[in-house]
């Protein structure tokens, strides 16, 4: 055995100063359960809304309520809200104390829920002052959930692998929900022309990439080697696509706001070849995996890889108009690559990590006394890993089809599609909620 | 005293990592086990990461399966990330078990 060097010793319940194992500070579920469990149902809406309304979704997606509606259930309500509930419970253990109380994250909560009920009214109803109403408590909710997280994280930053990229990732959903309703008060008052023409793009990038992907890749360096045994990235390299990520990011951004379009080309390059270095990191870590067996859930969060490069690949073709369509047509492709990039990889990956971190929880909170029982079981045995495996292979069936069908322009086979997707939400949604039942 | 040593290694079997489903001695978690004094015993351990969020329970199931056993006075457990465990620490055994899975 290769020569030890101790750290620090452990002393029963005693609280040590070691990231993860301060008992003391260890979240309670309730607080991730409930942001999960409001995730889900907002998923299982959005997919609902989808399969209702497949041909509208077909028409520009500019000012349009039904892609509006769909989108922010996605990325608000899916995305945002289960990240949020990973990350109370994540973050206190990666960083080894409490971060946040429990009434703070649920006051947090009940900022966040009802504005973004409120904001998809204002969209349906095509209300920008309701639009804006809503977005002001989502900002509320969002600011007063992620701040409790900055300064822990920024004393993490040099120490753990993780923490700057969610650091820089809360940063940016911050701007992202606020520049949200700045728009919303531009469609009424016309307060800065620029954000009406400008805006959209800034905050596609913000949300899109400064929040979703680089919170993903960052826990993604973390949990894959945790969830399929395998040697992860080196540290260095980790901090190297950080730092990567976030200059291209900073120069697409800034160039973006000075009009200069190579600069954000190249700030968007830079980005995109982050994102295949990320691809490639992942590849290896699946190639080099001791256990020969992949679970159906982390078989997702694998797959939404090839999600990304699909979007990333389609989105680069649309901006440099490098694809033989026009008007209607472009429209819809747009939509494709959007549904490909929020069902795809976001969705994707959140699906397969909450289908090892839900039973986590709950294992946690009912067994973690017990281990070195003979009757205790183990993490797996929490979930109905056949059903994820049916729910899968319906939802990845459906949203694939449905890209063609979008892209094809046939509402028919939309309609169909989406409700093969709509049928494979419920199950892995309906599977995932069936862990907290079991209890 | 090498002996009881080997009993206690073989308690550690049944800690089984709830994640990998592998007992913490084949994931080579476990890097030394000294008799420091008569029914003294002090294990130098690992976590397979140090955010590792199963870590705590591991550690007090370490601490409870070993105080069980006869003759054992008194546990120490230290903690150690250094080296930091890699998959190339599971035994041959731990292996075949994993690719069981």
């Amino acid at each position: 055995m290769p020569h030890c060097h101790p750290q620090t010793s452990w002393r029963g319940d005693k609280t040590v100063n070691l990231p993860g194992l301060d008992v003391e500070s260890r979240p309670r579920p309730a607080v991730p359960s409930l942001y999960i469990q409001t995730g889900l149902l907002f998923l299982i809406g959005a997919a609902a809304v989808i399969a209702l309304h497949p041909g509208a979704l077909m028409a520009s997606p500019r000012h349009n309520p039904v892609t509006l509606v769909v989108t922010h259930m996605l990325v608000l309500g899916f995305g945002t809200l289960i990240t949020f509930g990973a990350l109370e419970q994540m973050v206190p253990v990666i960083t080894g104390r409490k971060v946040t109380s429990e009434r703070y994250s649920r006051t947090a909560y009940a900022l966040f829920v009802p504005g973004l009920l409120l904001q998809l009214a204002g969209f349906a109803a095509w209300q920008p002052y309701l639009i804006a109403a809503g977005g002001t408590l989502i900002t509320l909710g969002t600011a007063l959930f992620t701040l409790p997280y900055v300064p822990t994280l920024w004393e993490r930053l040099r120490s753990d692998l993780t923490a700057p990229f969610i650091f820089s990732s809360l940063i940016y959903v911050n701007l992202t929900v606020f520049l949200g309703v700045a728009s919303a008060v531009q469609l009424k008052t016309l307060w800065w022309p620029w954000l009406f023409w400008h805006g959209l793009p800034f905050h596609l990038i913000l949300g899109g990439l400064g929040w979703f992907t680089q919170i993903i890749i960052g826990v993604s360096y973390k949990l894959i080697p945790m969830f399929i045994t395998t040697t992860g990235a080196g540290d260095l390299h980790v901090r190297r696509v950080c730092a990567s990520f976030n200059i291209g990011l900073l120069l697409a951004l800034l160039s973006a706001a000075g009009s200069w379009t190579a600069g954000a080309a190249a700030g968007l390059t830079v980005v995109g070849v982050t994102c295949a270095v990320y691809a490639w990191d992942v590849r290896g870590m699946v190639k080099r995996r001791i256990r020969r067996r992949i679970g159906a859930g982390m078989k997702q969060s694998l797959v939404a890889v090839l999600y990304l490069i699909l979007a990333a690949a389609l989105s680069a073709l649309l901006l440099a108009r490098a694809l033989p369509i026009d008007g209607l047509s472009a429209d819809r492709w747009v939509v494709v690559a959007g549904l490909l990039f929020a069902c795809g990889w976001v969705g994707s990956v959140i699906l397969g990590m909450l289908s090892k971190i839900v039973p986590m929880l709950v294992w946690l909170d009912l067994f973690a006394g017990r281990v070195g029982e003979r009757d205790t079981p183990t993490i797996a045995q929490l979930i109905d890993e056949r059903a994820v495996g049916l729910g899968g292979i319906g939802y990845h069936a459906g949203l694939l089809t449905l890209a063609v069908a979008f892209a094809a322009g046939h509402p028919v086979a939309a309609t169909w599609a989406a409700a093969l997707f709509l049928l494979g939400v419920v199950v892995l949604a309906g599977t995932l909620i069936g862990v907290w039942s079991a209890r | 005293m090498e002996a009881r040593l080997d009993t206690v290694r073989e308690a550690l079997r049944s800690v089984v990592d709830p994640e990998l489903h592998l007992n913490i001695v084949d994931l080579g978690l476990i890097y030394s086990i000294k008799e420091s004094a008569p029914g003294k015993v002090h294990i130098t351990m690992t976590l397979t990461t140090p955010g590792c969020p199963v870590g705590s329970a591991i550690l007090q199931a370490v601490e409870r399966v070993v105080e069980q056993l006869p003759g054992i006075e008194e546990v120490d457990v230290e903690l150690t990330f250094e080296p930091r465990w890699t998959p190339e620490f599971i035994t041959d055994e731990g292996r075949r078990f994993l690719n069981m899975l």
